[in-house]
This record gives C-alpha cells, sequence and structure tokens, in this order.
C-alpha cells in the first residue's frame, strides 16, 4: 500500500503540471479553449471517468457562477464583485474583478450534458464524464467448455 | 472581459523555504478607513483550518495550504495556473490594537480588519469561516 505523502504529492503535482504549462495544446486538436491568460485561470486534468476543470473563482460561491452545456462544448460565466468597500481609500489592487466568460470544445469522448460542477472555497470543479460508449468496459473472457 | 497574464503566478519572495515545492504571492487589496486597515487576499482552495495569520513586530504573515487530496486521481492535461501553497509578509506602519483584529475566509478570500491603536502586541489571530 501506497503511504499518502502530501510533501511528495504537491511536488509531483506541480511538475505534472509545470509540464502541461508546456504544451498548451495538450488536449490535442479536438479540443478549443478560449483565451488562454483570460480570467478566470483553468487547470484540465483526465480523471478516472472523464476530464476535470479546475477554475480559480476566488470570492464567489456557487450562486456567482453558471456553467453551460451546448453539444461538446461548455461555457463558464459570471461576474466578480470589486472586494473594495464604498468608503476610505484604496492602497494597493491587485485582485480581478468583473464579467467573464469562457468556452470549451471537449474532446468527443466526452459528454458535456452530463457535466456536474461544484464551487468550494474559490475553486470552480466541473466534471465532464465520459460517453458511455467511450468507457473502458471490462469484456468478461468465458472459458470454453466442449460437451462430450 | 478582465485579461492578465496568468499562465504564472508570483513566487512567494520570502526568505528560503523549508517546505518542498513552490508557494506562491497570493493577489491582494489593500484600503484603509479613518478606523483601520483591511486587507482582502485571493486563496482559492484554501479553507479556515489551513489559513494562519500572524501579527509579530509589525509584521502580518499568512501562510496557507491547499488541499491536494482531489489532486490524486487527475493527470494534468491542460494548464494555466499552477497549485501550490500561499506565503505572504506585509509590513503594518500603523500602529494597530493587535487584541480586536478581526479574520474570516469566505470563498477562498481572506479578509482581515485591523484597527488602529496606540500599541501593537504580537499575536497570532484565529481565522473563523464564512
Amino acid at each position: 500500500m501506497r503511504l499518502y505523502d502530501p510533501f511528495n504529492s504537491l511536488v509531483r503535482l506541480q511538475e505534472e503540471i509545470e509540464r502541461a504549462f508546456e504544451r498548451p495544446f495538450g488536449l490535442g486538436p479536438a479540443v478549443g479553449i478560449s483565451g488562454r491568460g483570460a480570467f478566470p485561470p483553468v487547470n484540465v486534468f483526465q480523471g478516472q471517468d472523464g476530464y476535470v476543470a479546475r477554475f480559480e473563482v476566488p470570492g464567489l460561491g456557487s450562486d456567482d457562477v453558471s456553467v453551460e452545456a451546448h453539444g461538446r462544448s461548455l461555457t463558464v460565466s459570471g461576474k466578480r464583485e470589486p472586494l473594495a468597500p464604498a468608503k476610505g481609500s484604496l492602497h494597493r489592487r491587485e485582485t480581478w474583478s468583473g464579467d467573464f466568460s469562457r468556452s470549451f470544445q471537449f474532446p468527443e469522448d466526452a459528454d458535456p450534458s452530463r457535466a456536474r460542477a461544484e464551487c468550494r472555497h474559490g475553486v470552480l470543479t466541473v466534471h465532464v464524464p465520459l460517453r458511455e460508449e467511450a468507457r473502458p468496459r471490462r469484456i468478461e473472457i468465458r472459458t470454453h467448455q466442449e460437451e462430450k | 472581459m478582465a485579461r492578465r497574464d496568468v499562465s504564472v503566478k508570483q513566487p512567494a519572495g520570502v526568505e528560503e523555504s523549508t517546505r518542498p515545492g513552490h508557494s506562491y504571492r497570493p493577489n491582494a487589496d489593500i484600503g484603509e478607513t479613518s478606523e483601520g486597515v483591511w486587507l482582502a487576499v485571493d486563496l482559492p482552495g484554501v479553507d479556515e483550518k489551513s489559513v494562519r495569520v500572524d501579527l509579530e513586530d509589525g509584521v502580518l504573515s499568512i501562510e496557507a495550504q491547499v488541499a491536494l487530496d482531489e489532486y490524486e486521481t487527475l493527470r494534468p492535461l491542460y494548464s494555466e495556473y499552477n497549485v501550490g501553497n500561499f506565503e505572504r509578509r506585509f509590513r503594518i506602519s500603523d500602529r494597530i490594537d493587535a487584541s480586536r483584529i478581526g479574520a474570516r475566509i469566505e470563498h477562498g478570500v481572506l479578509h482581515l480588519h485591523l484597527p488602529k491603536a496606540e500599541a501593537a502586541q504580537p499575536r497570532t489571530i484565529p481565522v473563523q469561516i464564512g
């Protein structure tokens, strides 16, 4: 059994993500992602039973973002209000705010119509399952017994 | 649409860390009213149990750990940001009443309110959810 080691897990995850930076078309030509460098930033992963997209949306809850599926594409949109209160002076602004909308074209084996999404601690996670027919299926091997 | 180069987050830039992996400098907004100074710090993926806020000798330090368990079975295909812990320090020039500092985290944003006062004592500030 492999023990869960958060330290090595972090180093390994960061290395894997850095490799993915270097191949921006790692999803293959079948996938289009609009606006690299736009907010909110996204990472796309291959999960056990489909694709997982994780957006950094600090300050936003489930009611502040919407996820829509159209055929093979998925659109994530919403709005982040500025954090500054009305009164007083603002010394520094580094956080982003405003309207956003980003669209994704998933590969043919994905089924965005069955996607599910959750927003926790400022991270929006969208799970896009594989199409039923694209799922790996274990084929049972039968023993052929000849009758005498 | 808001647009900026986000493919590489800022490294934490503090003294050499003893922790493995890269730490990142979280984005922050800072403002001031007649009563005090406020900060809002973007810590996506961080909950109230994984953030530590300290004020000592006029330096406010924020350290936060992101949860990695959700990444266990995922293989990166495309990335625009790296995942890592957050670290940032601020020198607080005003005299702050450390006993009345308020800290809460909501949807991955840490909100700090530092009321102005005559004397500043070093202490650790508990972070509440919500």
